[in-house]
């Protein structure tokens, strides 16, 4: 396998050599090698979190035709900065009828589980953090546990309508990762494995929305229902449940919150452009700015549903999850079965 | 009360007859008085004056049902048996005056606190205190 | 703990313990400080009260102290969001009962300015409940167009949202030329605003299918509870106070009263947007026939009616808002009594929420668009 020529490959080597010749042991080299993967992680994380809640911000004012944040700084940039600052200074406040362990414990399960997800996603030839042969099922699994620290945020809140808002996440979630798991097998079965870099690779000639359209939809609604947007945000219907399992946070907690939900949007798009819109692969640019702008597009149409649609209900919810996308995505990977018997047989 | 005291759109009615009497009011096919718009009061000093607003809505007709009853042990019969719109307008009715409405199925106070206001405002006995209670001006 | 029984109220639902929410009074969805007291059979509502009186100002004591005129600003307050509407209903209870005559411009003007106050108040009802089905965009929409009917206003009487602009006898100023033309301009704008809003809030799919179907209650209950307004009409019964009891002078004018037939969220929704086009008909047959003329008739500066009593009723955007007015010959009344539309409408909460899930509950409290100053008064 040729080296990738990517920049970030190029860093990690140069950083890596100039720990070798520093230190002179190899596993030292490796072991920062490692920290840079994941300190570039995060800082794709929050960066993207601080942009993205800026953008969010400015995109739901030009939709709703107003200005957005524009005080701050040049166009209102550091308005995010200003939030930031105000929920670090912001009092701690426990609630006194919590149960401390899990009411604590939960934003930060909820984090790491968003964080973990971003292990597997390419964003380059060679730029991923750990390329596992089970990639989208790994990407998939870790990004289930989002369930469980939002049932244990409700739950512990000692607050109806936090329960409420737990409980109505985990029906939500487990409807919703059925369809989304079979809309990502189609594109699986077509590749023939769940590595990341074979699914980029195998779309160099033809991206995969051209070949799967149904599985892309559903794909897109499911993961607008995993990451808790409109119109699917009835998890933290504002004007229902006031926060939903959230309603107990106040200041950093709820910032973690805030960011893994950021998190995992961005997630989803990353997924999206990685599975259906080719990846990295394009020409002229390097690969992961066609990687970058992809992604953009993504969570410009997860805006862009936020801001026009009303909110479901529950059981329209539930009815919609299982009665029409499942049996479509079901749908979708028998033809493409079909599709990949009649033109390569495997014999 | 019959046909001509009904067409000068008030009967006076008393409160041993009053539920028969808007009973009829509403059952009678040539009355059919289908609405209840408005239950109130009005402290007329020996007497405090309940005032029940009825309408037809095939007849497009209004009516007025007073009856008056004794300030000192003010009860009545409600009638929220025949329209539901009296479960809260009698209940403005007993915040306000202190009326007590016997058969109502929720006796609860509506627009005072839990335990009522302590007084009944608009009683003419009841002053409003302070500069709200004085004319502003001439 | 209660015994786990599938069925209450005549509500089937998933058969677990009763637990009780409590929306309000502070909450984002309740349309002013309303409480409503839900008890839940999992998501499924089984008993709904709503709790009133948080803003209740006792405006009937204060009226007996008092002048006629003096009441007006109080008036403003009832329904904050469609002042107009209350002072108009208020001076024509008062002039019933001093018999006084109003003259033709100002009838005129009174029509145009009621009619655009039900607009602005149509306006502010379907972003509200854009808003609690959580489609925040269309609230911005709505709310940026009514901006141009507060500016109007604003021209006309100096106010926004309480004007006391209808006085006893008359309006408060004539109208300016400026004023003619800006509203010309506002109702050729109208249909293209209402094209916008067709398409993003009541066109959307999500929208009708949370409004469709939900909270249908047999007519005889609403009417048994005292509804009006568009909530009765959305049952289908044709009643609307323009035209089966004229006041002033709406009979010279031509409109359609919306009425529904199945009687769900949806037609209660629906009604008060087919109004808005039916109050624009009027304001454009009302600004075709103004009259020239004096804008207030020439009451006493001390005005002493006669002893009697009187109930005038106007059809507000919420409903019938009566006043019934008892006079002992002075110069304040004896008895003033609102009969505020609001108040009777939310009797009706409870039969609408019983079977629905608590985001219906939203709906319903979005749909009777009520008022909580006119409640509570």
């Amino acid at each position: 396998m040729q080296e990738s020529a990517s920049l970030w490959v190029g860093l990690g080597r140069v950083i890596k050599q100039a720990v070798l010749a520093a230190t002179g042991a190899p596993w030292v080299a490796e072991l920062v090698h490692t920290l840079a993967g994941v300190v570039g992680i995060l800082s794709i994380i929050l960066l993207s979190a601080l942009v993205l809640v800026y953008l969010e911000r400015k995109v739901c004012a030009w939709m709703q035709m107003r200005l957005g944040p524009n005080r701050l700084g040049p166009f209102g940039m550091f308005q995010t900065i200003a939030d930031i600052i105000k929920l670090m200074t912001k009092e701690d406040i426990q609630p006194a009828q919590v149960s401390p362990v899990m009411w604590g414990l939960a934003p930060i399960l909820l984090f790491m589980a968003a964080m973990t997800t971003y292990a597997v996603i390419p964003f380059d030839a060679g730029v991923i953090f750990a390329d596992l042969n089970i990639g989208i099922f790994f990407f998939v699994a870790v990004g289930s546990q989002a369930t469980l620290p939002m049932l244990m945020a409700g739950w512990s809140s000692n607050n109806k309508y936090a329960m409420l808002g737990g409980m109505r996440t985990v029906a939500q979630m487990i409807s919703y990762e059925i369809p989304l798991v079979f809309s990502l097998l189609g594109v699986v079965m077509i590749t023939g494995s769940m590595k990341m870099s074979d699914i980029v690779k195998a779309q160099e000639g033809l991206w995969f929305i051209v070949t799967q359209p149904i599985a892309f939809l559903v794909y897109l609604i499911a993961s607008v229902a995993e990451t808790n947007r409109t119109p699917f945000d009835l998890v933290e219907a504002e004007s229902e449940l006031v926060a939903g399992p959230f309603t107990e946070y106040s200041g950093m907690r709820w910032a973690y919150f805030f960011l893994a939900e950021y998190a995992f949007m961005v997630g989803a798009s990353c997924i999206a452009a990685t599975l259906f819109l080719g990846g990295w692969n394009g020409p002229f640019l390097p690969g992961w700015i066609w990687f970058f702008i992809k992604v953009a597009a993504m969570i410009f149409l997860f805006m862009w549903f936020r801001w026009t649609f009303p909110r479901i209900r529950v059981d329209q919810l539930m009815s919609f999850g299982w009665k029409v996308l499942l049996p479509l995505s079901i749908v979708n990977v028998v033809v493409t079965g079909i599709g990949l018997w009649l033109f390569f047989p495997l014999v | 009360m019959n046909q001509a005291m009904i067409e000068t759109g008030v009967v006076e009615s008393t409160p041993a007859t009053l539920l028969a009497d808007l009973q009829e009011l509403r059952d009678n096919a040539s009355y059919r008085f289908d609405r209840l718009l408005d239950v109130t009061a009005v402290d007329r000093g020996e007497t405090l004056e309940l005032v029940y607003r009825l309408h037809s809505l095939q007849t497009n007709r209004d009516l007025v049902v007073k009856a008056s009853i004794d300030p000192a042990k003010p009860e009545i019969v409600s009638v929220s048996g025949l329209w539901e719109a009296a479960l809260f307008g009698e209940r403005e009715v007993q915040d306000m005056f202190g009326v007590v409405f016997t058969g109502h199925p929720d006796p609860r106070p509506l627009l005072a606190p839990e335990d009522g206001f302590g007084f009944f405002p608009l009683r003419k006995n009841y002053k409003l205190p302070g500069r709200s209670g004085q004319q502003a001006g001439r | 703990m209660a015994q786990l029984k599938l069925e209450h109220n005549g509500v089937t639902a998933c058969g677990t313990e009763l637990y009780l929410l409590n929306m309000g009074p502070q909450h984002p969805s309740t349309h002013g400080v309303l409480r409503v007291l839900l008890e839940l059979d999992g998501e499924t509502v089984v008993q709904a009260t709503p709790v009133m009186g948080y803003l209740h100002r006792g405006l009937e004591k204060l009226a007996e102290a008092r002048t006629y005129p003096q009441f007006i600003p109080y008036t403003d307050r009832l329904d904050y969001v469609s002042s107009m509407c209350n002072n108009l209903a208020y001076c024509q209870t008062v002039e019933k009962l001093i018999g006084a005559e109003v003259p033709e411009r100002a009838e005129y003007i009174r029509v145009i300015m009621a009619e655009l106050n039900r607009i602005a108040s149509h306006m502010l009802f379907i972003g509200a409940t854009a808003l609690d089905l959580g489609g925040m965009s269309g609230m911005m929409y709505t709310f940026r167009d009514r901006e141009y009917i507060l500016d109007l206003f604003n021209l006309a009487s100096g106010s926004r949202l309480t004007y006391s602009y209808v006085r006893i006898g008359g309006v408060m100023n004539d109208i300016s030329p400026e004023f003619i033309e800006l509203l010309r301009k506002f109702l050729a704008d109208l249909p293209g605003m209402l094209t916008e809003y067709d398409n993003l809030i009541n066109g959307n799919e999500i929208f009708q299918a949370r409004l469709k179907g939900v909270s249908i209650v047999p007519v005889g209950r609403l009417i048994s509870q005292g509804v009006t307004g568009p909530v009765l009409r959305a049952s289908g019964i044709d009643y609307d106070l323009r035209v089966k009891k004229p006041y002033g002078i709406y009979n010279r004018f031509q409109f359609a009263v919306p009425t529904g037939s199945v009687g769900d969220n949806w037609e209660r929704y629906l009604m008060r947007v087919l109004e808005i086009s039916e109050s624009a008909k009027i304001i454009a047959q009302a600004l075709e026939n103004l009259p020239e003329g004096p804008v207030m008739a020439k009451i006493a500066k001390v005005i002493k009616p006669p002893v009697g009593e009187v109930y005038h009723a106007n059809e507000t955007p919420r409903g019938e808002l009566g006043f019934h007015i008892v006079s002992d010959g002075s110069t304040k009344p004896y008895r003033l009594h609102i009969r505020r539309p609001t108040f009777y409408n939310l009797g009706c909460v409870n039969a609408l929420c019983q079977g629905v899930k608590i985001a219906d509950v939203a709906a319903v409290l979005a749909v009777l668009d009520p008022c909580m100053g006119e409640a509570d008064a």
